[in-house]
């Protein structure tokens, strides 16, 4: 995806990582302004996980910020690095944000189907 | 069409992918993402676009590694503690402040530039009558508004602080 494509793919992903990841900072860092305890105790996280809401979403907001975060840093190296070598960061970038996505959503998933166990 | 929370082309404080903003696409090679920081020929509006890149770039490295992170949790209770009990170490508390902070500006004006990209806060086109209405003149209030955003976020961030918090509540 490039150019006027990706800048379009990019500011709906944006959309969809605002709420999402709006929701998720709120939860995960105002916890304690919002009275919602420790969100990171093991028996928190296992409780979201047996959600499949909760772990959709959860693959969704990756998606979404890999997508948004990927073409921007994209985009970003165009400007900083000669053609060539932005080229090959990119290409690298790329590798790498879609093998974080698959473990990523393959923990999330996995951890939905055994969670509590 | 405006790009990257840059100002449109063709207004003062413009050149966000040119060599106004950054200098970067006519010289190229070793320094010249120093020189594309550093660079203090910019309206706000450019100064605006430089901090979204960085804390968006800030953000993706936070990303990759908070997928490694919660990934530990398949590897069972004992190994997701043990990793969450490093998150207490000040360090790591400094750089979830920073991460809050990067993803409070980013994100206020990211719905700034989204807005802006809708049309919103840039004016009609009108005749070209001397003193011209400009863009980022017009787009000014909404940039302040997303920096008191920015701000409100922040202290809430500062108040969710374990070190401020549990230091607040000590005798």
């Amino acid at each position: 995806v490039s150019g006027g494509r990706a800048w379009l793919v990019s500011m709906g992903a944006a959309a969809l990582v605002l709420v999402l990841l709006g929701a998720h900072m709120a939860t995960m860092h105002l916890n304690d302004l919002l009275g919602l305890g420790d969100v990171l105790a093991w028996t928190s996280v296992s409780e979201r996980a047996r959600s499949a809401a909760q772990t959709g979403a959860y693959v969704l907001l990756l998606g979404a910020a890999f997508l948004h975060g990927g073409l921007g840093a994209q985009r970003v190296f165009r400007e900083w690095l000669a053609p060539a070598a932005a080229a090959r960061v990119n290409r690298m970038l790329t590798i790498v944000l879609g093998a974080l996505f698959v473990v990523g959503t393959l923990a999330a998933v996995t951890f939905h189907a055994g969670a509590g166990a | 069409m405006v790009r990257d929370g840059g100002p449109p082309a063709g207004t003062a404080g413009a050149g966000v992918t040119g060599p106004a903003d950054s200098g970067v696409r006519h010289a190229r090679g070793p320094g010249a993402w120093l020189r594309w920081l550093l660079n203090r020929d910019r309206g706000w509006q450019a100064w605006l676009h430089v901090l979204h890149r960085l804390s968006g770039l800030v953000l993706l490295a936070f990303l990759m590694a908070h997928v490694c992170v919660t990934s530990t949790r398949l590897l069972g209770r004992g190994a997701w503690e043990a990793v969450m009990a490093l998150t207490h170490h000040p360090l790591l508390q400094a750089a979830e402040y920073a991460v809050w902070a990067a993803f409070a500006f980013h994100g206020a004006n990211g719905v700034r530039v989204l807005l802006a990209e809708l049309g919103f806060g840039i004016g009609r086109p009108d005749r070209p009558v001397y003193p011209y209405a400009q863009v980022p003149q017009r787009q000014r209030p909404w940039a302040i508004a997303a920096m008191v955003v920015t701000g409100v976020l922040l202290l809430a961030g500062l108040l969710d602080l374990p070190a401020l918090r549990d230091g607040a509540g000590a005798p």
